[in-house]
């Protein structure tokens, strides 16, 4: 009597469905005195580009009712030295790892992916077309369903490795750019990224953010966040990890009926450094319930 | 002796309640915590990021500086204003969700023996915890306030020479405390020096111990999300490159922070 967590996300195999997402968790070290890392069903690391980043001007932060604004601007050491210095202190994780890729152009996109192929550790690629911070790629990409096929089809013919697309809510319709990025040969889709927004203000009379606009998460934003996976679900057949303002083993199975074969924790990491094993615990006592012996039976199931 | 943080002290989480709440001033806390794994570990210019209530609504944690321990007896005192709601919800709660020590906190060249130590209102947070470690030095205390009634935040302090400023001039002298600074410069020069409090002040000391040739180091806040230099949200400019407060300070050489 079993009860089975492990998803497939096309062909990364993944031993529970928790993950926890792209910029929240670092390079995964950052959290390990305050949570077991290898009980997870995967980390997604900060994103990396071609050359290092310094990122945007301060400041980056702004708490907004219930949700958090960033503007980090991608800031990370450059894919050379994730590749150097940061995966090989992963070598004894449990849990998969995948990297999140940023390119300013097609060529970076398939550059970075050439450059992570074979690499040990790197389990999957996420596919970062959708950061609202940057004046150069990111959301550009992502908005576009042309541009998303063009920057899929590069990291495709590059990898070897599953290719996971995140995905933009600033669009009017996210099927398309996800039926695009599913044409072009994404093994699965991760969504959503932040919504793209600003805070004021009064006294200085001036934008909070030093980049003006940054990139809205946390708890707000899961409605939207919700809909999107609803929507993409019924677009496309290829598995979806589920994120946006996820804080709670409830929230998450919403997603997961909502048609996310994995989630995605966030913000939650901020407020709790301890939530994405809460929720996955609440998962299984969720299943245990309801007498239910496989997560897989329950994606998607809200539509149905 | 040398204040130095030792790397081995992990950070952890843990629950800490608070055994006593005192009112010092209006709107100005003094917590105590029983929690002993951080009194034990803490430096003096490392945080906790603390956990304001269960709700979503203020989200995020709020960083404090350890203002003083008690080892022996496990204590871990926390001075809090509460200005905002998340310090508001802090000074009403029963239990307190605690990541802690983080950062870097200060340190002390070896050799050193002739100390300022400049505080600017809340500033003087982390600055008591650092004096309790600094006994056997000849150390001055430059302590600014907007008033008279803050000055009990700083008890602690007694057994060092203390020269007050008041913005409203109500203790010692009327003005900045960055003014009674420069003047004791012109008779007294340091070794090293200590600074935390607002940013303006914190410049203004920066100037003062380059133009008089003396190192020393500031305590910087800055809008934190993670806490653990994760998310790269609380950059500051220093040595040519943005440092995060979290993890890369909130202790920095004065000589590198790159003023506005």
């Amino acid at each position: 009597m079993g009860l089975n967590l492990a998803v497939d996300i096309g062909a990364l195999r993944l031993p529970n469905p928790v993950l926890v997402a792209s910029g929240t968790f670092g390079f995964a070290t950052e959290y390990a005195p305050f949570l077991d890392v290898d009980r997870l069903g995967g980390v997604v690391l900060k994103g990396v580009t071609l050359a290092p980043r310094a990122g945007n001007p301060p400041p980056r932060l702004c708490e907004t009712p219930a949700g958090l604004l960033n503007a980090i601007g991608l800031a990370n050491p450059g894919v050379e030295a994730l590749v150097r210095d940061r995966l090989p202190l992963l070598a004894g994780l449990a849990c998969p790892v995948i990297v999140n890729i940023a390119g300013e152009s097609v060529d970076e996109f398939a550059a970075l992916a050439k450059r992570l192929d074979g690499v040990p550790r790197v389990a999957a690629l996420e596919v970062n077309v959708s950061c609202p911070n940057v004046a150069r790629g990111g959301m550009q990409f992502g908005t576009d369903p042309g541009a998303t096929a063009e920057v899929v089809r590069a990291v495709r013919e590059n990898t070897d490795r599953p290719v996971i697309v995140k995905l933009s809510p600033n669009v009017t319709s996210i099927a398309a750019v996800a039926r695009a990025a599913f044409e072009a040969g994404a093994d699965a889709l991760s969504l959503i990224n932040t919504l793209w927004g600003m805070a004021i203000d009064i006294e200085r009379q001036k934008p909070v953010l030093g980049n003006v606009t940054g990139g809205l998460s946390g708890p707000a934003v899961k409605p939207v966040a919700l809909r999107c996976v609803w929507q993409v679900y019924e677009a496309v057949g290829i598995p979806l990890v589920g994120m946006g303002g996820i804080q709670s083993a409830d929230d998450a199975l919403e997603f997961i009926l909502a048609g996310a074969t994995a989630v995605a924790l966030g913000t939650a990491n901020f407020v709790d450094p301890g939530a994405a094993l809460t929720v996955l615990a609440g998962i299984e006592a969720y299943l245990a319930r309801r007498g239910i012996g496989d997560i897989r039976d329950l994606v998607g199931r809200a539509h149905r | 002796m040398v204040v130095t943080i030792r790397e081995g002290d992990p950070p952890t989480r843990f629950p800490a309640v608070p055994v006593q709440t005192e009112r010092l001033a209006d709107g100005l806390y003094l917590f105590t915590l029983t929690a002993p794994p951080l009194a034990r570990a803490a430096r003096p210019g490392q945080f906790v990021h603390v956990r304001v209530g269960g709700t979503a609504d203020p989200l995020l944690r709020r960083p404090f500086s350890i203002h003083r321990v008690d080892r022996e007896k496990g204590l871990v005192f926390l001075l809090v204003r509460a200005v905002g709601r998340g310090t508001r919800l802090l000074a009403g709660a029963r239990e307190l969700d605690l990541l802690g020590p983080l950062g870097r906190g200060f340190t002390l060249p070896r050799g050193a023996s002739k100390l300022a130590v400049v505080s600017g209102g809340m500033g003087a947070a982390p600055l008591v915890f650092l004096l309790s470690e600094l006994a056997g030095h000849e150390v001055r205390v430059f302590a600014g306030a907007n008033s008279r009634s803050f000055f009990p935040a700083l008890e602690e302090l007694s057994g060092f020479p203390l020269y007050p400023a008041t913005d409203d001039g109500s203790m010692g002298y009327h003005g900045p405390v960055t003014d009674v600074f420069r003047a004791a410069l012109a008779g007294w020069r340091p070794d090293f020096a200590y600074a935390c409090g607002p940013y303006g002040m914190l410049r203004t000391f920066g100037g003062l111990l380059r133009e008089a040739g003396v190192a020393g180091e500031v305590s910087l806040e800055a809008r934190m999300a993670c806490g653990v230099g994760a998310c790269q949200g609380c950059a500051v400019p220093v040595g040519g490159a943005w440092r995060l407060v979290c993890s890369d300070g909130p202790v920095f050489a004065a000589g590198e922070v790159e003023w506005d």
